[in-house]
């Protein structure tokens, strides 16, 4: 558990007052998930990056106003990219990538099993290029970054009820595009995805 | 919670778990925390279950794409953007400390620390001596400083 002059706004606050292994614990915490998130919506490693150094100098901007005023810090890192991105999606009105750039493979996997590991995570990811910006974003923050339905409606400035309305319609969605494919994107998936306990 | 439960009937319960596995999936754990509950009532009903298998196929093909990694070399871009309001040190000082760090074991630098012997740390904003010493230490590798921040604890210095 974290100390109290170890939690995120305690590490802006100190940030914003010229503090360097503040801001840098904060940069180890969250340039991950910040990434991730970012990748997930844009799928270009350059882009995501760019976005992620963006959100973090908008940080760095607004370290010394910081003013908790209810909002977690991780939730504003989310909010700033989730923007970025659209903004970038919009600008280049690309929805698809004709072929993203490769993922870097798993080094515990051999030659073979990372194509194929790579050609399956394409696949995913196409689907979720296909889907509506809103859908794609509510899927990236409450599936991959498994964030609650309260702080993704936060982030994007929409209801509960609405971030359960999006979840399902892209779940319905990437079911129509993914299923039936799913044998031949199963195989040989059992040792790297993660599976869902019944 | 209890109160939550006791709106929904029967086949409300059911069409609340469908509703709830169509939005997030077949975990509970992903479910919001005010439905759970309804999670343990449901599990055993065999059409709630068949949907939840359902919903776990489509959770399974969704994880064979894993989130992408940052590497080390933007968080150290993300870094270095951090201006530099620190007070400005002796390059030599410096530098002759952060070697002297790389040889020394962290109980010298305590030692060290506990004399005083920190360029400069009364005039950097930091929370406590120790943490002067990590930032003098390792200006240039301040990332690896705040990964290995339990070493230090766990180092006793």
């Amino acid at each position: 558990m974290r100390g109290s002059d170890d939690t995120d706004e305690a590490l802006v606050e100190r940030a914003g007052r010229g503090d360097r292994l503040a801001a840098s614990k904060l940069v180890v915490r969250h340039t991950d998930r910040v990434f991730a998130a970012s990748y997930r919506m844009l799928r270009d490693r350059a882009a995501a990056e760019d976005v992620t150094q963006e959100t973090f100098l908008r940080l760095w901007k607004n370290a010394a106003k910081w003013r908790p005023q209810g909002a977690r810090i991780e939730t504003w890192l989310y909010r700033v990219a989730m923007n970025l991105c659209l903004d970038r999606l919009r600008r280049t009105k690309r929805e698809a990538p004709e072929e993203a750039a490769p993922e870097r493979a798993d080094p515990a996997l051999g030659a073979d099993e990372a194509m194929e590991a790579d050609e399956r995570r394409r696949a995913v990811d196409a689907a979720l290029a296909e889907l509506p910006e809103r859908q794609r974003e509510a899927i990236t923050l409450c599936h991959y970054q498994e964030l609650s339905n309260i702080e993704a409606a936060e982030i994007l400035g929409v209801s509960v009820e609405a971030i359960e309305s999006l979840l399902a319609r892209g779940r319905r969605a990437l079911r129509d595009k993914l299923m039936s494919r799913r044998a031949e994107l199963m195989e040989g998936a059992g040792n790297g995805a993660a599976t869902v306990a019944l | 919670m209890a109160q939550q439960q006791s709106h929904y009937d029967g086949a409300e319960r059911l069409a609340r778990g469908r509703a709830l596995l169509e939005a997030y999936g077949a975990n509970p754990a992903q479910w919001p925390r005010e439905d759970a509950p309804l999670f343990e009532t449901l599990k055993s009903d065999p059409l709630f279950a068949a949907a939840r298998a359902e919903a776990a196929e489509l959770d399974e093909l969704l994880a064979v794409s894993p989130n992408a990694a940052a590497d080390d070399a933007l968080k150290t871009r993300i870094l270095a953007d951090f201006p530099a309001r620190g007070p400005a040190r002796s390059a030599g000082g410096a530098g002759w400390f952060r070697s002297f760090r790389r040889l020394a074991p962290a109980s010298a630098l305590a030692g060290l620390s506990a004399l005083g012997f920190v360029l400069g740390a009364s005039t950097v904003s930091v929370a406590s001596q120790d943490e002067a010493d990590i930032y003098y230490a390792f200006d240039t590798s301040i990332i690896e400083v705040a990964e290995g921040d339990a070493f230090w604890a766990e180092d006793g210095s």
